[in-house]
This record gives structure tokens, sequence and C-alpha cells, in this order.
């Protein structure tokens, strides 16, 4: 397998980002929600060590805004997790059984896509409480509907290649043949698409958070630092422009990284 | 004489889009254990769904499908597993009846897992290392995917594959027509051998004369999905009996330029959801007369072990022009 440059580009920044998350507050003297009374909302500079500046409260804003991707990485990491699993299993053994029981099983997932989502989120939101495992509740409960039918659909078309037969002929009994023989072979598409469920799930889990119902101060995510820098917007253009382009690189590197894998996994060369 | 597996009156239709494509109509066979048996037809003819309905890939929509004397409809999930010990099947396309992610040895030891669980793996690589070498193959190459090996060894890795748990009927379905010519007449002489030292019966599916000719000793000849002659191999290339069945030796391609002089043909065409009121040959058969059109013809035994379905095979229309 080999991925074309921009997929390769998009792994170093991935990498960049991953390592900044992980490791960068490290080298910071500031934590994430620790208060500098000295430096409230002062730009970018070598100030304070505030390298990134700091927030309206005067948090750092290097720390916080990798703290905010560590959350939201970790969130739509999970969800993308949970729907690999739910998705692969419900899917596939829809599309292997067919006939009356696929239709029921998709029919299901039909009724649940037409959930108004929002209203749903914050209805979960209103009822539980606002924890990140709420939101990761929430994400992780749409996420895997389309996981579901991608994966149904691949093996509908992997049931009518002959190596399933074969082992159907050799009374290979259904459980069997779903793990041995389709699972593994729906690696490629279900790698693929779950590369790109991950930007989707983050800008969701952004989403969520910049609308108030995901997670809460002081813990940060992208997604509410977005929404008080979007506040400070003219004031403080750094503020907004720093978690986003974390957020930016994040997803962008997710996307491109996605789109390689799906030309270098091509189902033809599998 | 028991039959391993029998076809009574099988009817199997497809439908989609409110259309109805019957695949095999009232087709009848008796297998007998140990028997090498021809099936022969153009494409779309049925062949592979008659193999497919063989070991109960395909329901029946009528008649029944018996195999060691049980009828597979009536077969629970578990007792017709068990059953599908006793038989196996070889694709014409040997890579992709390979899973992709599975080594060749993992493959053909499947049945051999599914069917002796007991069996300790060192124990199962073994059988498969031994069968591998029978089929000519070097062991070694257990170790490899199918998308590395060629069509020839992939199809040795099939046959090992349908061979290893021992069956009593194995289907070959097109199993060398994706092959080399030369590649070809080794697959067959292999299959031939294991007949021979296994006894296992062979259900030969091709459009290849020439091919089932060396491996069959009885043949039978599919239309449309019906079974237009029945016959012993010596009979069926001597003296066909039916329009059809002559048609079909008179296209094997001769080096011999002037050898066939058989009336000009016209090609398929009518449609695979038309159903015929009479014989489903009529259009294209050159000996055609109007009650052709009306009388589906029956299927007739017209000698031990030979059968025909055409209203005029006493005229010897078929045979003659030979």
């Amino acid at each position: 397998m080999r991925l074309a440059w921009p997929a390769r580009a998009a792994l170093v920044v991935l990498g960049v980002v991953l390592a900044l998350a992980l490791l960068g507050p490290l080298a910071s003297p500031w934590h994430a929600e620790q208060l500098d009374w000295q430096r409230m909302a002062v730009a970018p500079g070598l100030d304070g060590a505030h390298w990134l500046g700091t927030d309206r409260l005067g948090r750092d804003l290097f720390v916080r805004s990798l703290e905010g991707v560590r959350v939201s990485l970790a969130i739509a990491g999970l969800a993308t997790l949970v729907s690999l699993v739910l998705g692969v299993g419900y899917g596939a053994i829809a599309g292997y059984a067919g006939g009356r029981v696929d239709a029921l099983m998709m029919r299901a997932v039909d009724v649940f896509y037409s959930l108004p989502y929002v209203f749903f989120v914050i209805l979960l939101t209103v009822v539980l409480e606002r924890r990140p495992a709420t939101v990761f509740l929430a994400i992780g409960a749409v996420g895997w509907l389309t996981m579901a039918r991608v994966v149904r659909g691949e093996t509908r078309r992997l049931r009518e290649r002959e190596f399933i037969e074969a082992a159907v002929a050799a009374g290979v009994p259904a459980p069997t043949i779903l793990w041995r023989h389709v699972v593994p072979n729906l690696a490629g598409p279900v790698l693929v698409y779950a590369t790109l469920t991950v930007p989707g799930l983050i800008l969701l889990e952004s989403f969520l958070s910049f609308l108030g119902l995901g997670v809460q101060e002081p813990a940060a995510s992208l997604g509410n630092l977005l929404a008080q820098g979007a506040q400070e917007m003219e004031a403080a253009p750094w503020m907004l422009l720093v978690p986003c382009s974390f957020l930016i690189a994040t997803v962008l590197a997710l996307g491109f990284l996605g789109e390689g894998l799906r030309d270098a996994l091509d189902p033809h060369e599998l | 004489m028991t039959a391993l597996a029998a076809l009574e009156q099988l009817v199997v239709e497809f439908r989609g889009g409110g259309r109805v494509l019957r695949a095999l109509d009232e087709v009848s066979l008796v297998i007998a254990p140990g028997e090498s048996l021809g099936v022969v037809g153009e494409s779309g003819s049925g062949k592979s769904t008659l193999a497919r309905a063989l070991l109960g890939l395909v329901a029946a929509d009528r008649g029944r499908v018996l195999f060691g004397g049980a009828d597979l409809a009536t077969l629970g999930g578990a007792e017709l597993r068990r059953l599908r010990r006793r038989m196996a099947i070889i694709f014409q396309n040997p890579a992709a009846s390979f899973d992709p992610r599975q080594t060749i040895g993992d493959s053909v030891g499947e049945p051999l897992a599914v069917h002796e669980p007991a069996l300790a793996r060192a124990a199962r690589r073994a059988r498969v290392a031994a069968l591998l070498e029978r089929t000519g193959l070097d062991p070694a190459l257990a170790a490899r995917r199918p998308h590395e090996l060629s069509g020839g060894p992939c199809q040795r890795a099939a046959i090992a594959r349908a061979m290893i748990a021992s069956p009593q009927l194995v289907v070959c379905d097109e199993a060398v027509s994706a092959l080399d010519v030369s590649v070809q007449a080794q697959i067959v002489n292999l299959l031939l051998e294991l007949r021979r030292e296994n006894g296992v019966a062979l259900l030969f599916i091709s459009h290849n004369l020439a091919v089932v000719r060396r491996l069959a000793s009885r043949v039978l000849v599919l239309y449309r999905g019906r079974v237009v002659e029945v016959a012993p191999r010596e009979a069926l290339y001597a003296a066909p009996r039916h329009p059809y069945t002559r048609l079909l030796l008179d296209s094997v391609p001769s080096l011999v330029p002037a050898a066939s002089q058989a009336p000009r043909v016209p090609p398929e065409t009518a449609s695979p959801f038309a159903r015929d009121r009479g014989c489903a040959f009529v259009a294209r058969c050159p000996f055609a007369i109007r009650r052709c059109a009306e009388v589906a013809p029956p299927l007739e035994t017209v000698a031990p072990g030979q059968a025909v379905a055409c209203l005029r095979w006493r005229e010897g229309v078929a045979t003659r022009c030979a």
C-alpha cells in the first residue's frame, strides 16, 4: 500500500498535532484551568510564556487549545470505535442474513436516521448530566448508523463472491463465515470510512459544544473554545484563530488521510 | 443401483422486477456413487444453477433435491452442514474462490476444521500438506495467499480443498474453462486420477465438449433450463439424437475446415424470461415442424440409459447429417 503525497503530508500534520496535544502542555509552565491575573487577554508572544496568548480570564490558550484537541479527538475517536463495533456487527449480520431480517434491521436504521438529531441531543443533555460522556453517548448513538449501512452494502457484495459460496458449500456455519471471511474482507472500506468519520464527529462535537450542549466550562474542547473566541472576535481575534487553526489542521489532515487510504485500498487491489 | 444424489422434477426460478426467470425447468437426474456425469449447454442454460441446487446453495421452487436419500429441503441447518461434508464444489475462477485474506493452507484446511474439529492443528496442517503434494503443488504454498498463485496452481489448490474432507460427490462448475489449454489437460488428468483413487462421483459442468468427453461417462445436455438429451458418452458423441446436441458438437472448433457441414443455426435471441409452449429450441432448430412450436416434447427413453426430448427423434434428424 502506498499513500499519495497529500495523505502522507496529512499523516505528518496529524502526527505533529497529536504529539503537541500529548506533550505540548508539559512544555508550558501553565495548565489548562490556571488563571494568570496579571495577563488577561494578552496577544500571542513571549510575555509570561503565553505563546499563543491568553483568554479573557488569563488562561493560557496554547495549553487550553491542546487540551481541547485532546478532548475532541478522544470523544470523536471513542465514538468512531463504538460506531465501528456496532456498525460492523449490525451491518454484517443484516447484509449476510439478507431477505426479511435484512429489511427489518435496515428499516430500524432508517427510523433512527429520521429522528431529529439535535432535538435528540438536547433531550439527552437535559435528561443526563452535561459531561463529555454524554456528548460521547449522543454522538455514538448516531455515528454507527451510516457505518451499518456501508458495511451492510459491502457485505451484500461479498456474499455474492465465490469464496463465500465455497465456505457455505463446505458446511462452515454462518457465524464462522461472518467472523472469518466477511469481517476481514470488510477491513478496507471500513478503515477508510472510519478515518473519514473521525473528522465528521470532531466537527459534530465542536458544533454541540459551540451551542453549549457539549463539553462544559471549565473543561476545554475545540467547540467551547471557539464559542468563547467568537465572542471576543473583534477585540482579540487570536482567541478564535488559535483553536480554529488546530481544528482545521486536525480535520483537514484526517480528511486527506481518509481520501488517501481510500485510493490506496481500492477494493480492486485488495 | 442406489443413487448418491438425485434431482426430481426440479424447478428453480429467480424473481426480480416482477419477472420470473425459470433457470431449471423440471430437471431430473440421478448420480450413482463414483459415477462421472457431464453437463453441457451454452451460457444461460442453467448449468451453474443445477450445480448450486444439487449442493443446496439455491432452494428448489418445486421438485426435490436428494442426497444420500435425504431431501435437502427438509433438513435443518446443522444436518445440512453435516451432509455437506460429503459434497464439494470447484468453481470456474480459482482465484475468486479463495478468501483473499486467508492463506491457501487455511482455506484448503477449512472443511477439515469444520467437520473434524477434534483434529489438532498440526495434524490438519499435515493433511493439507499431503493433499497439496498429491495435487502437484509444493506444500510450502500453504503459506501463500491466493493472489500470489496463478490459475493452474490455484485450481489445484481448489481441488485439494474439495477433496480434503473425502467427499462422495465433487461438482466441477466450469472448473477448467478459465485455464490455459495446456493447464486444462493437466487439471482434467488430475481429476481423473483422484476419481480413480477415491471413487468420488464427479458432476462435471462445462461448455467445452472436448473436456467433457475426456471426463464423463454419461452426458446430460441442458437447453434453456430443460434436459434435452441424456446419453452415455459414446452414444452422444457418435450419434446425437437432439438437434441442439448436434449443434453443440458441430460448434467444437475443428482443425479440419470442411469437417462439419451442418446446417447453419441462428444464434440465441429469445429472452430468457419468455416461456415457450412448445419446444424451447424451436426458433433455432433447422428441423422444426409446426407441431414443435405447439407441443413441448417429453423426455423419452430411446435406448438403455439414453433419453431425448425431441418430437422428431425417431426420424433421426440430428443423427443423420453427422
